[in-house]
């Protein structure tokens, strides 16, 4: 009962925290870096996925660690644009901002297509993953296509 | 009367034989017009743009293209032309009037791709919905704004000739160097040109840093620092099936829309056949 008591009032406060800080929000350089951290996070997930999904390397029991990882990670992308967050190496285009709803458009079909690969991780079946893992890649390019610098 | 009924289910054969032959033309022209990129430059870029209608503007260091309508459409498209017209327009850059196409149609490239394989791709062009739209003007410096001046470029820069596979590689090389060179013309963006707009063959695909608009396109050479020598032709196959690189980040560049409209829509043995090929023309660095 007291534990619940202060796991609530936690929660409460980190909440009010992370909204009250929200409005300044972080120094830009920072924001930059942990976006890009939660990037190579996910694309660390991705690669590792392939090669499971290929049967190229690795032990495909743990493809569904890496799948729910990505998924995790994923649910985090909509919270990591706060406007002004760019600085010169960012590959961030002003785009996500003058565009707002162009953004939370592909930001939403990311997250559905996380969701899906959330809702398959458990699966034996390997193609169900792929199939699954192929839409996240899509979600990935559409948006990587209009919001981010070409130089890939 | 028997003879009669004989001559009618020969000549219904024959139909049916013609009709089946036109049918396999056409799916293989689809498959070859996504091998060879035609959507991406023959739609316009807004969402409700009308495929291969044309009107797309392709931005180059010497003014702005317009590419073509190319549906059946008799006015606007190439509803009118023969199969020489074809032949002609992709083996030797010239439209039905004999005129010099500017080279952003890329037919230095295209010049090498086989008869059969154009006349499958006139038969899906011809399958599919006429529209009628004409494309703007290309807008051009007065000094380019006549095609005469093509034909001084050609004479110095362009050779028509098919692809002649080379005995002594494999069927999957020659397979891959025919997509990669010809029809898919990779080059056209992947190799660097020269101040006329003409590629350099000594540096094939070794990337492109300045574009018009900005865009550096990559090294695709298996140069171990500079381009691609660290993939594998299954991480080559794989990124031309899905977009993902091999550290698993996702393709957003102009490449995207060619995975998504060509390499993704080809068989895994062409993905593969184009990796060997990749993987065998010398390393470059990219600044030279």
């Amino acid at each position: 009962m007291g534990r619940t008591l202060i796991g609530a009032v936690t929660i409460i406060t980190v909440v009010l925290a992370v909204s009250v800080s929200g409005a300044a929000g972080p120094a830009p350089a920072d924001a930059v870096k942990y976006r890009q951290s939660i990037m190579k996070a996910m694309s660390g997930h991705a690669g590792a996925i392939s090669m499971l999904a290929r049967g190229r390397a690795g032990d495909p029991a743990y493809l569904a660690r890496h799948a729910k990882a990505l998924v995790n990670l994923g649910a985090e992308i909509g919270l990591v644009f706060q406007e002004g967050s760019i600085v010169e190496d960012s590959e961030a285009l002003p785009a996500i901002w003058e565009d707002p709803e162009e953004f939370a458009k592909v930001v939403a079909t990311f997250e559905a297509a996380i969701s899906s690969l959330g809702d398959v991780a458990d699966s034996d079946d390997m193609q169900v993953i792929d199939a699954a893992f192929r839409e996240v890649g899509q979600a990935c390019k559409g948006c990587h296509e209009k919001f981010r610098v070409k130089d890939d | 009367m028997c003879f009669a009924r004989v001559v009618t289910a020969a000549i219904g054969l024959c139909v049916t034989g013609y009709a089946l032959a036109q049918e396999s033309a056409i799916s293989r022209g689809e498959y070859l017009i996504h091998a060879g990129g035609c959507i991406d430059c023959h739609t316009d870029e807004h969402d409700d743009a009308i495929r291969l209608a044309g009107g797309r503007a392709l931005k180059s260091p010497f003014g702005t293209f317009y590419s073509p309508n190319i549906t059946p459409d008799v006015e606007t498209g190439i509803g009118a032309w023969s199969d020489e017209d074809f032949l002609n327009a992709f083996w030797e850059g010239v439209n039905p009037a004999g005129e010099n196409y500017y080279p952003t149609f890329p037919y230095p490239s295209f010049t090498g791709i086989q008869r059969e394989d154009l006349l499958a791709m006139k038969a899906y062009l011809f399958s599919i919905e006429p529209v009628r739209q004409a494309a703007p003007e290309h807008k051009l410096p007065w000094f380019l704004s006549t095609r005469r001046a093509v034909g001084v470029w050609k004479r110095r820069y362009f050779e028509a000739a098919r692809f002649s596979p080379l005995a002594d590689r494999s069927d999957q090389w020659n397979r891959g160097a025919y997509l990669v060179r010809h029809l898919g013309h990779c080059g056209e963006c992947h190799t660097p040109r020269n101040r006329l707009g003409a590629i350099r063959k000594d540096r094939e695909l070794a990337g492109n840093p300045n574009t018009p608009d900005g865009e550096v396109i990559p090294n695709v050479t298996p140069h171990r620092i500079d381009g691609i020598g660290n993939w594998t032709a299954d991480d080559i196959e794989y990124f031309l099936d899905i977009g993902m690189f091999p550290d698993g980040d996702f393709v957003g560049s102009t490449m995207s829309a060619v995975v998504e409209n060509n390499t993704s829509k080809l068989t895994r043995d062409d993905r593969l056949a184009i990796a060997t090929y990749l993987k065998s023309v010398p390393p470059q660095p990219l600044a030279d």
